[in-house]
């Protein structure tokens, strides 16, 4: 079963006068208003090589219980909606392995579901999406900049960049829908010279996410 | 309680290839080899912008409690109410069948949400549970997007429990 849609709305201004009948007790008036859908699907079985990752993480989704030799569409987030986390094909027992790379999902959960296309079974695993950073160029020298991109923090937050040592503020990104942002950074003067640490640290989800970059 | 669409007309990305097999997908299920889910009990609340319970607004479909009451119908103009209308009726028993689809509106009453917290939570009960949400999920008011809720929920009583962090 799959919750597919839900919506909650206030102040509630719901066509016409609805709701009379009932009873809003111990409150007063309708104040808010919504709608949820619900989906039952034959069910399949569907599992992923680890709990958690970070975007663009390679994980391995194993499934069984689909028709032979069907396609089955794997998605992140919710059914149907792009982009595709995994396309395969079952093989003769109705079973698959395939890897792929994580999509860009917000800090926190993220449901993963694959669809027979022919059969319209269905099977579902959870991913605990965690944040990382990526450094493009991943080298520079003390003065230079470079590109910080975040992955995996919360939607629309704001993510602080830290030069880790010694500590000191770089910069904000603002993380997209997604949850994925970028920031031109300057690497200190007084970087040390080998792999050094940046640290992105989410304002609201407080999540904390690590990249390196290597100083010249 | 009716089925307001075929299972194989939803999903967006494959809705154009997809409506033609449900006949025969229909046919070659056997439904009653599925053992049914009872939808018992939902919990509607105010969060903060990551999931968590802010112990603001609730409401559910309990009757004889002090919280207020979740009243579903099956059209928006509540012209088809599933609960209600008086609190001793707001519990529901819906039982929900294979290869099928639902879709419930709700009504409630209550103070809802800070210009800050602008985010509301449900909770699903199903087969008689009170205390383990099956389905949580959390979104902004006013916004048809939504996220698994893994954050501090509360029971069908309105007590702490963590979500289940999946809308499956």
């Amino acid at each position: 079963m799959v919750l597919s849609g839900y919506d909650a709305n206030a102040p509630a201004t719901p066509p016409g006068d609805v709701c009379q009948p009932f009873e809003f007790s111990p409150g007063d008036a309708l104040s808010f208003f919504g709608s949820f859908s619900l989906q039952v699907w034959p069910a399949a079985a569907l599992s992923l090589s680890q709990a958690s990752g970070s975007p663009f993480t390679s994980v391995t989704l194993t499934g069984s219980g689909f028709d032979p030799t069907e396609t089955v569409e794997i998605y992140g987030g919710h059914i149907g909606v792009p982009p595709l986390f995994a396309s395969t094909t079952t093989d003769a027992t109705g079973s698959f392995s395939v890897s792929a790379r994580e999509p860009q999902h917000p800090y926190g959960s993220m449901d993963v579901y694959a669809v027979g296309v022919s059969s319209h079974k269905l099977g579902a695993a959870t991913l605990s999406v965690t944040p990382a950073l990526a450094m493009n160029p991943a080298t520079g020298v003390p003065g230079g900049s470079t590109a910080a991109y975040s992955f995996g923090f919360g939607a629309g937050e704001a993510v602080d960049i830290y030069w880790n040592n010694s500590r000191q503020l770089l910069g904000t990104a603002t993380a997209n829908a997604e949850g994925s942002g970028d920031l031109t950074i300057t690497i200190p003067a007084n970087a040390s010279p080998g792999i050094n640490a940046v640290i992105g640290v989410g304002q609201t989800t407080s999540a904390i996410g690590v990249g390196g970059i290597k100083v010249q | 309680m009716t089925p307001d669409t075929a299972l194989g007309k939803l999903p967006r990305a494959r809705s154009q290839a997809w409506p033609s097999l449900v006949p025969l997908m229909l046919l070659m299920v056997p439904l009653s080899a599925y053992s049914q889910t009872t939808l018992t009990g939902a919990m509607l609340f105010t969060t903060t912008s990551t999931g968590a319970w802010n112990n603001y607004s609730e409401l559910n479909t309990v009757g004889g409690d002090p919280v207020w009451d979740l009243w579903l119908a099956l059209n928006p103009d509540a012209t088809s109410p599933v609960n209600g209308p008086s609190d001793a009726e707001a519990g529901i028993s819906i039982p929900l069948q294979a290869g099928k689809s639902y879709k419930y509106y709700w009504f409630g009453s209550g103070s809802c949400c800070t210009s800050s917290d602008s985010f509301t939570a449900l909770n699903l009960f199903f087969n008689g549970s009170t205390s383990t949400p099956g389905i949580s999920v959390f979104g902004a008011l006013n916004n048809a997007s939504f996220a698994p809720d893994g954050n501090t929920t509360i029971t069908l009583e309105a007590a702490p429990v963590a979500g289940s962090g999946a809308s499956f």
